[in-house]
């Protein structure tokens, strides 16, 4: 069942037109992150889910609702990190998750507690006073105080550490697998993507370019070497490639669609069977970017 | 009910304001004597509907509480619960005025028509001049004995007097207004809204003042009205409008043009009401009227230029790298000659203002006028001193809360020495004095401070 799902979504900022007939969907209890690069459309994707911006064509719901009008009932089983905190920050972070728990009936006080203690957050300070890490990690715990089954989070862990990104991660991980909670969130960096999401979508230029399992992906997207010309595999018209590399008698060969019922056809064609290497995340987002 | 303590509980924190400076407004009218029952109502409405929309208006420019579900609609009802118990409230403590529940009725009408105003437009800006002029008004009217609001407007030759003869018609006109200035804002300010950075947010383009543009700069949407406010606020900057740090540092700030436009079309209008105003009104009270309002205002005018110079102390690290200043000693006096021009500026335009409207009126200045001049020196003075050990001092970085800490406690002593003055004229001498030579102290010391300027 999708949650959220996005049908011929436009926006445009004044003429800047970000999003571009975008289609998306998620479905529950699924962690899918979101990669793409500067300007892509990341953050405006994730806010036009939500209803904080409108779209200029097309439909975003979320939960069944029409985003730009969600209920309250809707946003109660929502959490949403933005990428650039605006909190009250002469409040303590105390207050802060005080008066957010106000508006949740379902705020977990005891898991809210331990989060703090784990991320070792100093809540009696002013949050004005915390690193800007602290105030991320902050953020995310007022986000997912209500243990909301959709939590949206924008460049969460970009103010990380490492050991606090790897944190985040475990927690994200446990949401999911304990209480299926479902989780966008975007990023840069793809080990966490890789550590964390099922589904990856790659928005470029205002359209998904790609969205599905991480791991159909990786067994997609690989590199095929073979001692011999590339000539000899171009005539296939099936073979997707993106990049081809010559080294003397060695081929490399950067395939998008690849299956195992192709290596049949490439280990005749070659009258050897080729190497198959896979991927890091980061490595078949450069080749489908390139 | 929870999320209305929640509510409570964050303007207690946030906007200790709303409790404490009508407490202290009254405070000085009683001390000073002048302010009747009624002059103190507005006293209160003001700073209360002044912080609410300040509260609302902040709420429009973060995007986490558009996810907190029921918060607009609670923020809403607490907004007008609010303003209503209030003026209830003032009502019944002031039972014994003819006019008591009219004027606060009208009052009420005209912050509510201000609220859709502003929640339509996003421009605090405005409403807070309306509320200045307004609040200026009934004070005005109170203090220089034409009674009240309605008495005023019958001096201007406005028949009121029939209309109010039938209070009940006249209830039931405002209780209707009073409604539909309250639901019209609630259908505006309830209704989905697209979450976008703050309107009132500037950014500089260019270090090149005549190039300099600022984006974001909403104040009024109309070109022409635009322009006009423009070249009005650019008298303020007359002569430190070359320097190169007046464009990004000041000229370019929104928030220290507004209180400088609102003064001067705030004077304008006061000076067209005393010129209004029957002959045998006091005179020795409309000149304290004059000098007072214009001390106010330039208390406003010198506090948000010296908020902005403490709140750009990043930007100007970062102007340090592109400055072309020979050495660092260079570039700290360019920074404090800016600011100090400013202050001076805005010192020099309110003199001008005074002058001109105390001049204009028959018999002599009286002792009010040498208050009020010294007394701007003296905020001048001191102000400076402010902006520069602020700066220079590590450990009082700027921060929301520094900034209402500070204005609380300027506020109090600005009014204590004032107090102090009408008293006493030789004491505004020793006070001038002390003024000047912290000024001149905290100048040396910030020419000869080793900076770094780090982002901070």
């Amino acid at each position: 069942m999708n949650i959220l799902e996005m049908n011929g979504v436009s926006k445009s900022y004044k003429k800047n037109a970000v999003l571009r007939n975008l289609n998306f969907t998620l479905e529950s209890g699924t962690v899918l992150g979101l990669l793409g690069p500067n300007g892509a459309g990341k953050t405006t994707l994730l806010k036009t889910a939500i209803g904080l911006l409108k779209t200029d064509k097309g439909e975003a719901s979320v939960f069944g609702e029409a985003a730009w009008n969600m209920s309250a009932k809707a946003k109660e089983r929502i959490g949403f990190v933005a990428q650039r905190q605006e909190f009250m920050l002469h409040y303590t972070g105390e207050q802060l998750l005080d008066f957010t728990s106000a508006f949740y009936p379902t705020w977990d006080k005891n898991k809210v507690a331990t989060l703090v203690t784990d991320w070792d957050i100093d809540t009696s300070k002013q949050i004005s006073t915390l690193s800007e890490g602290q105030q991320q990690r902050l953020a995310i715990i007022q986000a997912m105080g209500h243990s909301p089954e959709l939590l949206i989070l924008d460049e969460p862990v970009a103010s990380l550490d490492p050991a606090a990104r790897r944190a985040f991660i475990k927690e994200l991980i446990d949401l999911n697998c304990d209480e299926q909670t479902s989780i966008i969130f975007s990023t840069h960096i793809t080990s966490d993507l890789e550590r964390a999401a099922a589904d990856v979508a790659f928005i470029r230029e205002g359209k998904i370019q790609y969205q599905g399992g991480l791991d159909e992906l990786k067994e997609q997207v690989v590199r095929i070497g073979f001692t011999g010309d590339q000539g000899l595999l171009s005539e296939m018209n099936n073979l997707q490639i993106s990049q081809t590399k010559q080294f003397g008698e060695r081929c490399s060969m950067t395939v998008t669609n690849f299956d195992h019922a192709m290596l049949l056809t490439l280990t005749q064609k070659l009258g050897t069977a080729p190497e198959i290497e896979q991927l890091s995340l980061e490595d078949i987002y450069l080749e489908l970017n390139r | 009910m929870s999320q209305y303590k929640a509510l409570i509980k964050r303007d207690l924190v946030r906007f200790p304001a709303i409790y404490t400076l009508p407490y202290l407004g009254i405070l000085l009218g009683m001390l000073s004597g002048l302010l009747t029952d009624e002059g103190w109502a507005i006293l209160y409405l003001a700073p209360l509907v002044i912080v609410r929309i300040q509260s609302l208006i902040q709420f429009q420019h973060a995007e986490s509480n558009f996810m907190l579900p029921e918060l607009k609609s609670i923020e809403y009802r607490y907004t007008c619960a609010l303003l209503l118990s209030t003026s209830l409230l003032l009502a019944w403590t002031q039972s014994n005025s003819e006019y008591t529940f009219t004027n606060l009725f009208l009052e009420l009408a005209l912050l509510s028509t201000a609220w859709l105003w502003v929640i339509n437009t996003g421009t605090r800006e405005f409403f807070y001049g309306l509320i200045i002029l307004a609040a200026g008004l009934n004070t005005f009217a109170e203090m220089t004995g034409v009674g009240s609001a309605f008495d005023l407007l019958t001096s201007w030759g406005i028949p009121v007097d029939s209309f109010l003869s039938d209070s009940t018609l006249l209830l039931i006109i405002a209780s209707v207004f009073i409604l539909l200035n309250l639901l019209l804002p609630g259908r505006i300010f309830l209704a989905p809204f697209e979450w976008k950075k703050g309107t009132l947010r500037t950014e500089v383009d260019s270090l090149d003042p005549n190039k300099a543009k600022v984006t974001g700069y909403s104040f009024f949407q109309n070109p022409i009205v635009s322009s006009l406010l423009n070249k009005i606020d650019r008298l303020f900057y007359f002569m430190c409008r070359k320097e190169p740090f007046t464009v990004p540092l000041f000229y370019s700030q929104i928030t220290t043009k507004c209180p400088n436009v609102f003064a001067f079309l705030a004077s304008i209008v006061v000076g067209l009401i005393i010129f209004a105003l029957p002959d045998e009104l006091n005179l020795e009270l409309i000149r304290f009227m004059i000098s007072f309002g214009l001390v106010i205002m330039l208390l406003l005018s010198t506090l948000t230029t010296t908020f902005v110079f403490i709140s750009q102390k990043s930007f100007m690290a970062r102007l340090w790298l592109l400055d072309r200043s020979g050495d660092r000693k260079d570039y700290m006096a360019s920074l404090a000659k800016t600011l100090f021009l400013t202050q001076l500026n805005a010192l020099l335009i309110y003199s001008v203002m005074a002058l001109a409207l105390v001049t204009l009126l028959p018999g002599s200045p009286g002792k009010y006028m040498e208050i009020y001049y010294i007394s701007m020196a003296w905020l001048c003075a001191l102000y400076l001193v402010l902006a520069l050990t602020l700066y220079v001092t590590e450990n009082h970085l700027y921060s929301a809360n520094t900034r209402y800490t500070i204005l609380f406690l300027y506020i109090i002593v600005f009014i204590a020495v004032w107090l102090l003055l009408l008293m006493n004229t030789y004491n505004a001498v020793a006070i001038f004095t002390l003024g000047t030579i912290f000024s001149i102290v905290m100048l040396k010391q910030w020419l000869n401070a080793d900076l770094q300027l780090a982002e901070s």
